[in-house]
């Protein structure tokens, strides 16, 4: 792994205490320290929607204690939670009130578990509008780890759309700006290294969610302008461990995995089934646990972001932050265990 | 892959069909009134009913599309645009140049027309009730997208000329882009409206084949 530079303090913003080394490490001890959490059971069955997000059932089984799984971002004293959270569809929700706060308490559950990373993009509607009555309702503007991305094949286009977004999220910097999909890479890395030198955003990063793309993905992460990547990478799609993962790493580059549970799909696929024994050595309890721990258990993961419109979801997929990660060994084992399946 | 649930999709029929209140009744009378003129159409009664369908697709592109749809569906000022276009069209051929003639006949096209103006502009909505959908999360014709493409489907089969194919062909397209929002969003309802525009364009571009070899022929005697 290459060493890249240190990220530089962010600026203090009126939304944002001011950044150091000090007040990172405290506040990775602080959501680290202290904190169990009750893992809800088992569920043999297909994640079901169990109603409105208000209406979460009561956490119980084994309770896991021990702090939070933090990972650095490369380069930077910088640590983030390792289990984020994804916004599309799910954050989709328009004016409805109703609808709106009960993504509210989503979030609450979120950031209540240790959670700090929230990822959107302008092209999921009204997500970012939405993250941002959330954030007001809830007041966690502080602990907010932001990121979104810039979607416009136009130049031109790309500042006024990051503006918006900030205007949107109620935040003065981003701390990570993406380019979607990498629609016109080429141009809006150029914004975004004006923009990081201006300090209106932190990291600079790519995305991409389309298996065909990893050879130009590979191409793009070569500029030393990116810090981090997003990519798609699951217990099912693991192509990306062939070339990207070790290519992010050896690059220095921060990894975002986005459809750690291929869109719902592994439910569907594997919830009817129970979890081997065994996962109870890594203490998952639920499916959900199972996917991610798979996924952030690769060394070039820096964090994944699971979406969800459910309360009682979060709290499955913020019990993977904790407890045993699955080895190398445990990893063959766990695809075996699906393939079998 | 849509960025929206069926949850989210009737919320914002919810949140439009509130905001609009009480359109929903000018929307149902005129669909009626349309229908009524449908059945008993004479001289230049065509050109009102074809005002009220250009009327329609305007105000749904302008209203639905481009001030509400566009918060979720980045798709949706395309959509506006486009049916916005499709109320010219009508307008323009339909009421300037009086080439839609829209009268019921006992055929079977007529009737054809007649079940998919009722699908529609009735049916369709007293499903969404059945599955435990309020009014305010009613697709009512006219005001909305879908309902307008299948009322318009409808009307065009009752066509007695030569029937216009290009002012078909939006409403048949939108229909099926229902038809594909449908499955993946669960509203299995609204493949009947896919299956009605594909009924609709099957029979005008076959009337069209028949009324140009009926041409043909004349110019051989």
């Amino acid at each position: 792994m290459s060493p890249r530079k240190p990220a530089q303090p962010a600026q203090p913003t009126a939304f944002r205490q001011p950044f150091d080394r000090r007040s990172f490490l405290a506040g990775a001890a602080a959501s680290g320290a202290g904190l169990s959490l009750g893992i809800t059971p088992a569920r043999a069955d297909i994640r079901p929607k169990t109603g409105p997000a208000l209406s979460g059932p009561a956490i119980s089984g084994p309770v896991i204690s021990g702090p939070a799984i933090l990972r650095a971002i490369p380069g930077t004293v910088e640590r983030i939670p390792v289990i984020g959270m994804g916004t599309w569809i799910t954050f989709n929700v328009g004016g409805s009130r109703r609808l709106r706060d009960g993504r509210a308490e989503v979030l609450r559950t979120f950031f209540d578990r240790g959670g700090t990373v929230i990822d959107s993009s302008p092209m999921y509607g009204s997500a970012e509008d939405v993250i941002g009555y959330c954030l007001d309702k809830i007041g966690k503007r502080e602990s907010l780890f932001g990121a979104t991305k810039v979607w416009t094949p136009l130049i031109a286009d790309g500042e006024d759309q990051m503006a918006e977004s900030r205007t949107l999220w109620g935040v003065k910097k981003f701390d990570l700006m993406q380019v979607h999909n990498l629609v016109n890479w080429e141009g809006h890395l150029e914004t975004l290294a004006n923009d990081k030198a201006a300090g209106h955003v932190r990291h600079i990063g790519i995305t991409s969610s389309h298996g065909s793309r990893h050879s130009q993905m590979a191409r793009v992460m070569a500029d030393p302008r990116v810090d981090a990547v997003q990519l798609t990478y699951n217990i099912v799609d693991r192509s990306a461990e062939q070339r990207l993962l070790p290519l992010a790493a050896e690059r220095g580059l921060a990894v975002v995995i986005n459809r750690p549970f291929r869109r719902g799909e592994l439910f569907r696929r594997f919830a009817g089934h129970p979890l081997p024994e065994w996962a109870t050595e890594i203490e998952c309890t639920n499916w959900a646990q199972f996917f991610l721990k798979f996924v952030i258990s690769h060394p070039a993961v820096t964090c994944a972001i699971p979406a969800t419109s459910e309360v009682s979801h979060m709290n499955e997929n913020m019990g993977a932050m904790y407890g045993a990660l699955p080895d190398t060994a445990m990893r063959a084992r766990m695809i075996r265990y699906t393939e079998s399946l | 892959m849509l960025p929206y649930t069926a949850e989210v999709l009737f919320a914002l029929f919810d949140e439009y069909n509130q905001a609009v209140r009480p359109l929903q009744g000018v929307a149902l009378f005129l669909t009626a009134g349309v229908l009524m003129l449908a059945l008993r159409s004479r001289e230049n009664r065509s050109r009102v009913i074809v005002a009220i369908l250009a009327a329609g697709w305007v105000w749904t592109g302008t209203v639905f599309h481009l001030v509400y749809f566009t918060e979720l569906n980045f798709a949706a000022p395309a959509y506006g645009v486009v049916f916005i276009l499709q109320g010219f069209l009508l307008f323009w051929s339909g009421v300037w140049r009086n080439r839609i003639s829209i009268r019921f006949q006992r055929k079977p096209a007529s009737y054809a027309g007649a079940a998919i103006f009722i699908l529609s502009a009735l049916i369709l909505p007293v499903i969404d009730w059945h599955h435990g959908l309020s009014w305010t999360e009613a697709r009512f014709a006219l005001l909305a997208p879908g309902t307008t493409a299948g009322l318009t489907l409808g009307l065009l089969m009752m066509v007695d000329r030569r029937p216009p194919l290009w002012v078909g062909a939006i409403p048949v397209l939108w229909t099926t882009i229902v038809g594909a929002h449908a499955a993946v969003l669960g509203i299995y309802q609204d493949i009947a409206l896919t299956a009605a525009g594909l009924i609709a364009l099957f029979w005008l571009v076959a009337r069209a084949r028949v009324l140009l070899e009926q041409i043909d022929d004349m110019d051989h005697l």
